[in-house]
């Protein structure tokens, strides 16, 4: 069978070590390898209980969803003006423009935002010599809210294409028909446009969502101590503190809150949609 | 619309701005990124050619880049015929798992290949990175070359058949040079991906730092920030470079077929 | 059902008993049919009748349930399709996208023991034949609808096959061109001489260019005659579809 290399290649390298990480849950770690034998729940304890951790997956869930949130609904406008506003042969030129920043380093995007935040930065120093403020702004940089500015930049064409797609496959003419049968643009956008385009904001929501939470490197160079999220942790246990069992479970825990979130975000994407009923040509 | 093509162009300015930034302070003559530019000068350039461990670092990651991207067209001929050509049981949830690694966090990733190998007793290496990154360049590369295969007409393959062909002739005849713009793509885009990857690289490296990990360690020094702008510079021009040849080929590879453009690996 | 009588002329393919099933649905219930050397035959069916599929028997691209496909006396069991005396053209025409039209024509002679040039040569006179001489450096894409027919006829009759497999090759054209290419098809077939089996939908196509219509209705033959008998006694079966 055709599709056996790839398949065992992602049985191998993704199932086993997704598995193991679960397995690797329930051990606890004595030495630099060496693992007691038996498994435990003192991991998962310890993640529960502690409010550090509580705190932490509270806090990334919150960076997460604001990211989403700010990135979508920036998001909407540009995909419908790709879709609707631009000459079909130069639509793949827009696309190409949006999403070429995304292939480059991301850590070198997230280095340029810490470069433009700081306190002597891009922007503070740019605002100083035009004479906009006399002091740098500090609440920029090294917290939450330069991780949100950081994140949504560098997921927004990951918002874009989703949309953009969805708004593409809508048939001109259900929008024809609308205004035929009477409605103005703005009712017509709100009644056929945006239900038949839920599909692409809900696979907006979820691209943008699920890596946002297990970012590392945005947190890491712009967080501060107050804008550590779950992945900086997960790292922390894992190759500074050793005790990859407990890096391990929050990776796991983490894994199951997001899964739950976006299946229940499933859930409700699609029976906004219409529940398929009278979908787009999906 | 008017206003929305507004929207749109300081949208795509917001988008630039902070990688303008880097060729604006790579060539300025001050060590601190900010305004006021001080000068012109070319001189963080030329201290990127002394930094040796630099060098080495770059090496490993273009070492790394090229066998991940081979690999992962590989993985993605396969894949992508698989999935185009066939009906097999479980084709969805087979095809599902392998583009799994698109949506999942790459620490998630690349914690349990640590997991893995720590527990096989093996050292991490130049290897594992090379694991890592033809895991997650594979959905990207099956993307690419399964909108290929699928504008490909098989009754061509047919007619090849037909005329006297073997199977495997018809695919050295026939399949391969249709598809041949489709795979330079796979392997272009997987070999950016797997240069500017970070995180994986971060946890898998062994002795041998790759390139956006040796980066990562000049952040901590602020006499090396221009430096940094300067090799930033260097990293996203050549990204840029990369990604619209492959933007080139699929466009060549969607003509040839006939096909209307849609507008990208969708 | 009785083997269709053959005409005066020699029997190039018998179809004894083939039975096929897709799965569950049974595509092809038992065809019993000789056609001669030289001949213009049509299979006339409402899509789903099963005439493709029997081409496609035919060309070797689908294995049979039961029965035998015998071509100028040899059994075709096991035979592939890359290796029958058959050609066909697509009803996509299957124009290969990267090669020029006289590539495209000289590609089944990769392993002919010709001469390049007598390659050139063979292919020059096939497109010829179907009036695209000075064509050969054309690129493929850039062809009609109606050109690339011509191409797909041209790359197939180069390879001299016993037998000329159409699957709805006119469906794809406008009226005015369909109608063109049936008088230049009747007139290829004269003038090659060799045995065309056409599959269509449009039985007017089937009456004007054929010496025999097989009439088919899920996976069986209705009827098998000449176009005059079909049209002025058809029996009633047949008549139901042709009505359709």
């Amino acid at each position: 069978m055709l599709v056996s290399p790839t398949a065992l290649y992602a049985l191998l390298l993704l199932a086993v070590p997704l598995i193991a990480i679960v397995v690797i849950s329930f051990l606890t770690q004595t030495g630099v390898r060496d693992f007691a034998p038996g498994p435990s729940l003192v991991n998962y304890k310890e993640a529960l209980s502690d409010p550090l951790y509580r705190e932490l997956m509270l806090r990334s869930l919150m960076v997460s969803g604001s990211v989403t949130v700010v990135t979508v609904l920036l998001a909407f406008p540009i995909a419908y003006f790709v879709s609707f506003g631009v000459k079909p042969e130069q639509k793949s030129l827009w696309i190409f423009l949006i999403t070429i920043p995304f292939w480059t380093s991301y850590l070198i995007r997230v280095f340029l935002w810490k470069v433009i935040l700081g306190y002597n930065g891009v922007l503070n120093s740019g605002l100083k010599l035009v004479g906009i403020i006399d002091e740098p702004l500090t609440f920029i940089l090294y917290n939450v809210n330069a991780v949100i500015i950081t994140l949504a930049h560098a997921y927004a064409p990951f918002a874009i294409l989703p949309i953009f797609v969805a708004l593409e496959k809508i048939d001109r003419s259900y929008l024809e028909a609308s205004r035929d049968l009477g409605e103005s643009r703005t009712m017509t956008f709100l009644r056929v446009t945006l239900p038949l385009a839920a599909p692409g904001v809900v696979a907006a929501v979820l691209i943008v969502f699920i890596p946002t939470i297990g970012d590392y490197v945005t947190p890491k160079l712009v967080g501060g101590p107050g804008g550590t999220m779950i992945a900086n942790m997960i790292q922390t246990q894992f190759l500074r503190l050793n005790n990859a069992p407990l890096g391990a479970t929050l990776a796991v825990l983490a894994m199951l809150i997001v899964a739950v979130i976006a299946i229940v975000f499933l859930i409700v994407g699609y029976r906004a949609a219409g529940g398929g009923k009278k979908g787009g040509r999906g | 619309m008017k206003t929305l093509k507004t929207y749109a162009i300081l949208y795509l300015v917001f988008l630039y701005a902070p990688i303008f930034l880097l060729p604006l302070f790579a060539f300025n003559t001050s060590t601190i990124i900010a305004f006021p530019l001080t000068g012109f000068t070319t001189e963080w350039f030329t201290a990127l050619l002394d930094i040796t461990e630099m060098h080495s670092a770059l090496f490993n990651s273009l070492k790394i880049a090229v066998t991940s991207a081979v690999l992962a067209t590989i993985f993605g001929i396969f894949g992508a015929m698989a999935s185009t050509r066939y009906h097999f049981p479980g084709q969805k949830g087979i095809m599902g798992f392998i583009m799994l690694p698109l949506v999942l966090p790459e620490i998630i990733v690349a914690v349990s290949l640590l997991v893995v190998i720590l527990k096989l007793g093996l050292s991490t290496g130049s290897w594992s990175v090379i694991a890592g990154h033809t895991l997650i360049c594979t959905p990207f590369a099956i993307a690419i070359l399964n909108s290929a295969f699928a504008a490909l007409d098989p009754s061509l393959e047919e007619a090849a058949y037909d005329l006297g062909e073997t199977r495997a002739s018809t695919f050295r005849r026939v399949t391969l040079p249709l598809v041949m713009p489709g795979i330079v793509s796979a392997l272009l885009i997987s070999f950016t991906i797997s240069m500017d990857e970070f995180i994986i690289a971060f946890f898998l490296t062994g002795a041998d730092p790759t390139l956006p990990v040796y980066l990562f360690s000049m952040l901590r020094f602020p006499k090396l920030l221009p430096a940094v702008m300067a090799l930033g510079t260097i990293l996203v021009v050549l990204s840029i470079l990369l990604i619209t040849i492959a933007e080139i080929f699929r466009r060549r590879g969607a003509k040839r077929a006939g096909l209307k453009d849609t507008g990208g690996f969708l | 059902m009785t083997i269709k009588a053959k005409p005066e002329r020699k029997p190039l393919i018998s179809l004894q008993n083939i039975q096929k099933h897709y799965g569950e649905y049974h595509a092809l219930r038992g065809i019993n049919l000789e056609i001669g050397e030289g001949e213009f035959f049509s299979l006339l069916g409402p899509s789903g009748c099963g005439k493709t599929t029997l081409l496609r028997t035919i060309a070797g691209f689908e294995d049979i349930d039961s029965g035998s496909v015998m071509l100028a006396g040899k059994d075709m069991m096991g035979v592939p399709a890359n290796k029958r005396p058959t050609n066909m053209v697509f009803q996509s025409y299957a124009i290969f996208p990267h090669l020029t039209v006289a590539e495209n024509v000289a590609f089944g002679l990769r392993k002919s023991p010709l001469s390049k040039a007598e390659k050139a040569e063979a292919a020059e006179a096939a497109l010829n034949m179907v009036g695209l001489s000075g064509y050969g450096n054309r690129a493929a894409h850039a062809l009609s609808g109606g050109q690339r027919q011509r191409v797909a006829l041209a790359r197939a009759l180069v390879l001299k096959p016993k037998v000329l497999l159409l699957d709805e090759p006119l469906s794809a054209l406008d009226r005015k061109m369909r109608e063109q290419m049936q008088v230049e098809l009747i007139k290829l077939q004269r003038e090659v001489g060799i045995t065309f089996i056409l599959v269509t939908h449009d039985q007017e196509e089937a009456l004007v260019m054929s010496d025999r219509i097989a009439v088919m209705f899920e996976g069986e033959i209705a009827q098998c005659d000449d176009p005059e008998v079909l049209y002025r006694r058809p029996k009633t079966s047949a008549w139901r579809i042709l009505l359709a």
